[in-house]
């Protein structure tokens, strides 16, 4: 194997609830308000690709312990067509960490640093993460452990310092409409339930091999349980206005003011979520990387860390030529693309696996 | 303008493969030449954006792919979105 680090369960846990939840509070709560209204609360709790994920992955993890899924591929298929999805993988996770870079200079241009040209932020946080991710999955899962205890501090602080101002008529009537409303506003919170395939990557490095299912169950619980508070809080905030705001949640973070003393925390909001998305970049810049150098066959992932950093660098200019289009993209066919990459292709080697065990199983009697 | 922006990718990537280079043992051909491909792919990809910064990019890919469902899906969700 080329990594030589060892993660235990917990840390693969928490690097995967960090690497999902950042992008998804932000901004979530504004693409679901569009179609789920005052049932933006109930979408979260659709998470159908969530479980069917965490399944699929799970059973591939108990087949062949020591692959992750580009590997599983090259075992199912064969050399040539594996060698192939294995380029699809790891291209579209430097596309997708791309958008998720640009999203990250995007929210913090456009509510920060007003005067900051693009490529410090981007240039800055890259040569971060690559340091980061240079040290190998270790380092990430460490500073996992270390950044989740200071966001769910920080996320409290928020939540129970806006609830003097939360108005609870804002969610009435629940369910006027019925269910569907809430159905497909969880159409676009697939795409970061989906996002939970790449534990398939990180699963090969666990030391603790019997509590990997307990954790990655507990991380959806956990995923899903963040959305539905961050969605309803911002509901009973913002009530119709919800949908009118890029990141709602910057709002409510703006909008905290207790006693006229404790004003103006989106500086603190802007700091956990720089964290957080420091552990989501550099998590989906390690399966990159590792995808990567698989796909290459090289003995060591580190020497293209810096120039897989610049490339990336590279697209996150070239994804889009504003936020708007590519936040119309973001809840269109992106989501559409990662829906196939991350559910329906692992589903499919699932069951090309499953056969062909099948097949030898009965072979093996005769 | 754009031959400042073209030395500092220039400079960058020397800079990425000198360091990496002298890291590298010398029976590593192969990421040697990994490594070289990556920065020459880079740099391409940055001098072709510093003069047309509106390139077609891989969203645009993707979006062409899935162009009938995403179609399908705003047309339902804004007959949706139309009921009171």
């Amino acid at each position: 194997m080329i990594e030589k680090g060892k993660i235990s369960s917990s840390q693969l846990a928490k690097m995967m609830y960090l690497a999902i939840i950042p992008t998804a509070i932000l901004t979530s709560p504004g693409i679901t308000y569009r179609y789920a209204r005052q049932d933006l609360w109930i979408s979260p709790l659709w998470a159908f690709t969530g479980v069917i994920v965490v399944l699929v992955m799970l059973r591939l993890y108990r087949l062949f312990p020591k692959y992750n899924l580009v590997q599983i591929w090259e075992h199912a298929v064969g050399r040539i067509a594996g060698k192939t999805i294995g380029a699809i993988y790891w291209i579209f996770y430097l596309y997708i960490n791309s958008v998720i870079v640009r999203e990250y200079g995007e929210f913090v241009v456009g509510s920060f640093l007003l005067n900051t040209p693009f490529i410090v932020l981007l240039g800055s946080m890259v040569l971060v993460c690559a340091m980061a991710v240079r040290g190998g999955v270790e380092i990430v899962g460490r500073f996992a452990d270390l950044f989740l205890p200071a966001f769910l501090i920080l996320f409290l602080l928020i939540i129970v310092s806006i609830i003097p101002d939360l108005n609870i008529a804002q969610m009435l009537p629940v369910m006027g409409e019925g269910v569907m409303p809430s159905i497909t506003g969880a159409f676009v919170l697939q795409l970061w339930l989906s996002e939970l395939a790449t534990v398939s990557f990180l699963l090969p490095y666990v030391n603790d091999q019997h509590r990997a299912g307990y954790s990655i169950w507990m991380t959806l619980v956990a995923i899903i349980f963040t959305l539905l508070v961050s969605n309803l809080i911002t509901l009973l905030l913002l009530g119709n206005l919800t949908g009118s705001y890029t990141f709602p949640f910057l709002i409510l973070a703006r909008y905290i003011n207790l006693q006229e003393f404790f004003t103006r925390l989106e500086s603190l909001f802007m700091a956990i979520w720089v964290l957080c998305a420091f552990v989501k970049i550099c998590v989906f810049y390690y399966v990159t990387v590792i995808g990567a150098a698989q796909w290459m066959g090289l003995s060591d992932y580190r020497p293209i860390v810096w120039p897989l950093g610049f490339l990336l660098t590279v697209f996150s200019f070239w994804v889009a030529p504003n936020y708007q289009e590519m936040a119309h993209a973001i809840s269109t066919s992106i989501v559409f693309a990662m829906l196939t990459m991350f559910l329906v292709l692992p589903v499919i080697l699932l069951c090309i696996v499953s056969l062909k065990q099948r097949w030898k199983a009965d072979e093996i009697p005769k | 303008m754009e031959f400042a922006s073209i030395l500092g990718i220039a400079s960058i990537l020397v800079a990425i493969a000198v360091l990496e280079w002298r890291q590298l043992r010398a029976d590593q051909r192969k990421e040697r030449f990994a490594m070289i491909a990556l920065c020459i792919a880079g740099g391409i990809l940055a001098v072709l954006l510093v003069y047309n910064r509106e390139m077609a990019g891989p969203t645009q890919l993707i979006d062409a792919m899935y162009k009938p469902l995403a179609d399908a899906f705003e047309q339902w969700s804004e007959e949706r979105s139309l009921q009171p």
